[in-house]
């Protein structure tokens, strides 16, 4: 009993550590937009459609993209999981794009509180935040969950 | 450490600049440069590292996700490990389980997804690709990328880039040390230049030969600038030797001091006034050069140090050796780079004192003598005033003398309300006392004459002599005529009694006119001429004097109208000239001849000059008159030169009167000049007595006259009284002895003596003799005989009018008269 009460205690703690190792490196990546955007799913595709600079319409949504650069680690992540692509060719692929079809360039917000601001604005448009921004705000819902891994 | 010291010496040129300046440039820039390229280039081969890995993870799960068996996942692994490009390659199932993989290694301790280049520093690049199926939902491709390949890339390009760097700063180096001294060449030979023209080398042209613009211009510049200073400091340096030749010549010391009146410069002529040396005044005080003990001396360090006013002034300057003389100090004041500076100016004015102290000294013996003299001409003046307006012979005032205080006593009754008397006096017998016993016996009877008259007068009263006989007594208070009558009277009464002169006695008697001012005028002239009338009067009765009555005054009316007649007469000529020819004793021809006036009445027919002369000498014509004579002989005589006819001179008569007016000179030279006649030919015949009258003023007229080169003749020479001593001073030339002496020549032996004695002094004295009244051919042969040199008078021609003078005249030319022409005998052989 002696044994596996100390083997128990160790499980117990490498469980807490692991969880808490868990819990230090999962980060969500989510598509947020306004809360009428709620329940709106997007599959991958469509969602790479949106922030290659092109408008997806669904559910009578018409859905533009913003590009989040508040934070590097969540671009980088984003262009690793989302786009495939390094910052410099996403931003060429842009730039080409309008070049070839017309339309604008996604916004791009280096300032959190801004793009906030222009999400409750503009109903429709999509950004990239970590969820646990996200929590801390009140107008912003969650359309979708764009990855989510341990970070270190 | 020599070649430290040559480093920093180049560095300090211009070149070491350049060079040093290009260095610091490239040094900041070209690492600028470098780092910002590199990391450019790192960005650029990272991005593109992180963009294959990405879209070829992401290709190759989309290859994988279509058949997740184990053997053909190991199979894709396997292919892409081989490729070289991955390293570790894993499919990871659900709970962690590895289905296959692929490694080059022993695989990866470690697999932390990356999302950065270089993030976690393990040199592997980690990623991880969702594979998710239906059968396996959380299927996981974990692929990892050698860095090093990028890295190895970017290193080679970094070494590659510092081994052109090092290049790029070392061939910097040398060119730019080339540049420097290719730039500074022209620059260092104009340096050298410019410096042999500092050494004197002024004539040497700044130029340099160079394809810089800026350094040519910048040649060309410094050269003109040269040709300036060169000009300006030859100007300095010729205005420099100027002042100082002018400061070393000067004779004054100038002295320059500071506010404080110590010496700082002072010229050489300061060294010789004061005997000090040029330099050993230098620092020292301004008053050493001033006497201590001097009254002025503290006032002229007052005026050095500038709390006086400036202004030139006399005090005692010292020497060196202490000796002290008088100077004159200037001050003036000058600012010479914002500081106050004096300069003082001495000049030692020790002969000037000098000078001044003779000039003192003569100005005094000048003021002396001028007092002196002034006393002297005072006195003088005073006798010649005196002689001027009194007698000679009698000391009594003459008429000038009369006219004055009779002028002052009017004034003085028309003021006080009172009457004055004028008594004139004449004596009765004088001329025959005088023909009888000689001007001598004559001249001492009149002052017995005027003496014995001044008895009876006051002190107040005037007697005056008016010439001749004549006398005149002005009482310039009286009551009454009776009163008046009471004193001429007295005088009457007086002169009654016998004068004895030398054993001899005289009754000679007097009468007195007598006119009351105002009664019987109110001026001068009218008071003299009605005391004249009055007298006339006098003369006529026998109480011997007489007050002027108009009633009685029977040639008032007369004498009123015939002066009128006269005036209007000269106005409108009927006045003419007769003459009489003076005949040389010698020749038998005529010599001169005699204007003689007349006067051609409408109503009295052909007027004599006795007649009228004596009315238009009392009443102001005989100015007129006179003129009218001289203008009328003188142009006849330039008529007769016209003619051809040779005119002799002509002898015009003046009056006493006529020597009064100072202005006859001018106006017979002027009528002279007018007929362009010469001086010489004319003649003034004046009386003894006109001389004699007021004998002051005629030898003033009559020896202006005679400068002129008028010929001056005495006219009735004889009858007068005057001394021969005065008639010695007298400029004539001709004396023409009165027709009382010739007349009965023959028949008078005491005419006959005066008669020679006279011509022979008259010859003594240089003076041609003129006899009048020649009227017998005994008289003529007698007066030639006696040596007269000319004759006049009815036995030759009485007076004749201008035709017939000019028949005369063109005999005379002819040949003259044969009577005239006998041969001179001696008188009584």
């Amino acid at each position: 009993m002696r044994r596996f009460g100390y083997v128990a205690l160790l499980l117990t703690g490498l469980l807490v550590l692991s969880a808490g190792h868990a819990l230090a490196g999962e980060r969500r990546l989510v598509l947020v937009g306004s809360p009428e955007l709620r329940g709106l799913d997007l599959n991958a595709a469509e969602i790479r459609q949106l922030f290659l600079g092109y408008a997806v319409t669904k559910d009578n949504h018409e859905v533009t993209a913003a590009i989040n650069k508040s934070d590097a680690l969540l671009y980088e992540v984003f262009l690793q999981k989302v786009i495939f692509m390094s910052s410099q060719t996403y931003e060429r692929q842009l730039v080409a794009k309008v070049f070839h079809y017309g339309g604008q360039l996604p916004p791009t917000f280096a300032r959190p509180e801004e793009l906030t601001a222009a999400l409750n604005s503009r109903p429709g448009l999509v950004t990239f935040m970590w969820e646990d921004y996200v929590r801390q705000l009140s107008n912003v819902t969650v359309v979708n969950e764009l990855w989510h891994g341990s970070i270190e | 450490m020599a070649w430290l010291d040559r480093i920093g010496k180049y560095l300090s040129t211009l070149s070491g600049h350049l060079v040093a300046g290009g260095l610091l440039i490239h040094a900041i820039l070209i690492p600028l440069l470098f780092v910002g390229i590199g990391a450019i280039v790192a960005q650029f081969s990272e991005a593109r590292f992180i963009n294959q890995i990405r879209s070829d993870s992401w290709l190759f799960s989309r290859l994988l996700i279509r058949d997740l068996t184990p053997e053909h996942a190991q199979t894709l692994l396997d292919n892409a490990v081989l490729d070289g490009h991955v390293i570790y390659a894993a499919l990871e199932m659900p709970g962690g389980a590895i289905t296959a993989k692929g490694s080059l290694g022993s695989g990866h301790l470690l697999f932390r997804e990356d999302f950065f280049f270089g993030q976690h520093g393990d040199g592997v690049y980690n990623v991880i690709i969702p594979v998710a199926t239906d059968d396996y939902p959380d299927a996981k491709l974990k692929l990892s990328y050698d860095e090093s390949t990028t890295t190895d890339h970017l290193n080679t390009i970094y070494k590659s880039g510092l081994y052109l760097v090092g290049a790029y700063v070392f061939l910097s180096m040398i060119f730019g040390t080339y540049m420097g001294m290719w730039v500074t060449r022209p620059l260092r030979a104009l340096r050298d230049v410019a410096r042999a023209v500092a050494s004197g080398a002024t004539d040497k042209t700044l130029a340099v030969d160079t394809r810089i613009s800026e350094v040519k211009s910048l040649a060309a510049d410094l050269d003109s600038m040269r040709a300036k200073l060169v000009k300006h400091s030859e100007e300095i340096a010729a205005s420099e030797t100027h002042l100082r030749a002018v400061m070393d010549n000067v004779m004054d010391a100038i002295v320059t001091t500071d506010a404080n009146g110590i010496v700082q410069s002072c010229n050489p002529a300061t060294g010789r006034i004061f005997g000090y040396g040029v330099d050993e005044l230098a620092g020292k005080s301004v008053d050493l050069l001033l006497a201590p003990d001097a009254a002025g001396a503290k006032a002229a360090s007052d005026r050095v140090m500038g709390t006086a006013p400036e202004q030139p002034g006399d005090m005692l300057g010292r020497r060196r050796d202490a000796s002290e003389f008088p100077i004159e100090m200037m001050v003036s004041e000058m600012f010479l780079n914002e500081q106050r500076h004096r300069v003082v100016v001495f000049r030692d004015i020790t002969e000037r004192k000098h000078a001044e102290r003779e000039l003192l000294d003569l100005q005094a013996s000048l003021e002396q003598r001028v007092v002196r003299r002034t006393k002297e001409l005072a006195a003088a003046n005073e006798r010649l005033e005196y002689q001027a307006l009194h007698d000679a012979l009698t000391d009594l005032p003459n008429r000038v003398l009369l006219k004055d205080r009779l002028q002052q006593a009017i004034q003085v009754a028309r003021e006080q309300r009172h009457s004055l008397a004028l008594l004139m006096l004449d004596l009765n017998r004088f001329k025959e006392v005088n023909d009888t016993l000689g001007h001598h016996m004559g001249d001492l009877l009149l002052q017995q004459v005027a003496k014995r008259k001044q008895q009876v007068l006051k002190e107040a009263d005037t007697l005056a002599r008016l010439g001749g006989d004549e006398f005149a007594v002005l009482i310039p208070h009286v009551k009454n005529v009776q009163e008046a009558n009471g004193i001429a009277r007295r005088v009457v009464r007086i002169m009654d009694e016998p004068f004895i002169i030398e054993g001899h006695s005289f009754r000679i008697g007097t009468s007195a006119g007598i006119a009351i001012y105002p009664e019987h005028g109110t001026d001068v002239a009218t008071l003299m001429r009605h005391a004249d009338v009055a007298l006339y009067v006098a003369k006529g009765g026998n109480s011997g004097y007489s007050v002027y009555d108009a009633v009685k005054d029977e040639h008032t009316v007369n004498r009123l109208a015939l002066m009128n007649d006269l005036r209007r007469g000269i106005d409108h000529d009927e006045l003419l000239l007769h003459y009489q020819p003076k005949i040389s004793a010698t020749t038998g021809r005529i010599s001169e001849v005699e204007a003689l006036v007349r006067w051609k009445h409408p109503r009295r027919g052909l007027t004599m000059p006795d007649e009228f002369i004596y009315l238009a000498e009392h009443s102001g014509l005989i100015r007129p008159l006179t003129g009218w004579v001289l203008e009328a002989a003188i142009q006849q005589s330039r008529s007769f030169a016209v003619e051809g006819i040779d005119p002799p001179p002509v002898a015009v008569n003046l009056s006493m009167h006529n020597l009064h007016d100072a202005q006859l000179p001018e106006f017979i030279a002027r009528v002279l000049s007018t007929w362009q006649m010469s001086p010489g030919q004319l003649m003034l015949e004046i009386t003894e007595s006109a001389i004699m009258a007021d004998s002051v003023s005629a030898l003033d007229v009559l020896t202006r006259l005679h400068y002129m080169g008028i010929r001056l003749a005495i006219d009735d020479f004889g009858t007068g009284y005057s001394s021969l001593a005065y008639l010695k001073q007298l400029p004539v030339d001709e004396i023409k002895i009165d027709k009382s002496f010739t007349i009965d020549l023959d028949k008078n032996p005491g005419d006959l003596v005066i008669v020679r004695s006279t011509i022979d002094l008259a010859h003594n004295m240089g003076l041609k003799v003129t006899a009048e009244g020649v009227e017998s051919r005994k008289a003529w042969d007698i007066l030639v005989d006696l040596g007269c040199d000319m004759l006049q008078g009815y036995y030759i021609t009485p007076p004749i009018a201008a035709d017939k003078l000019r028949e005369w005249l063109v005999k005379d030319k002819a040949g003259g008269f044969r009577q005239f022409q006998s041969p001179r005998r001696t008188h009584g052989s």
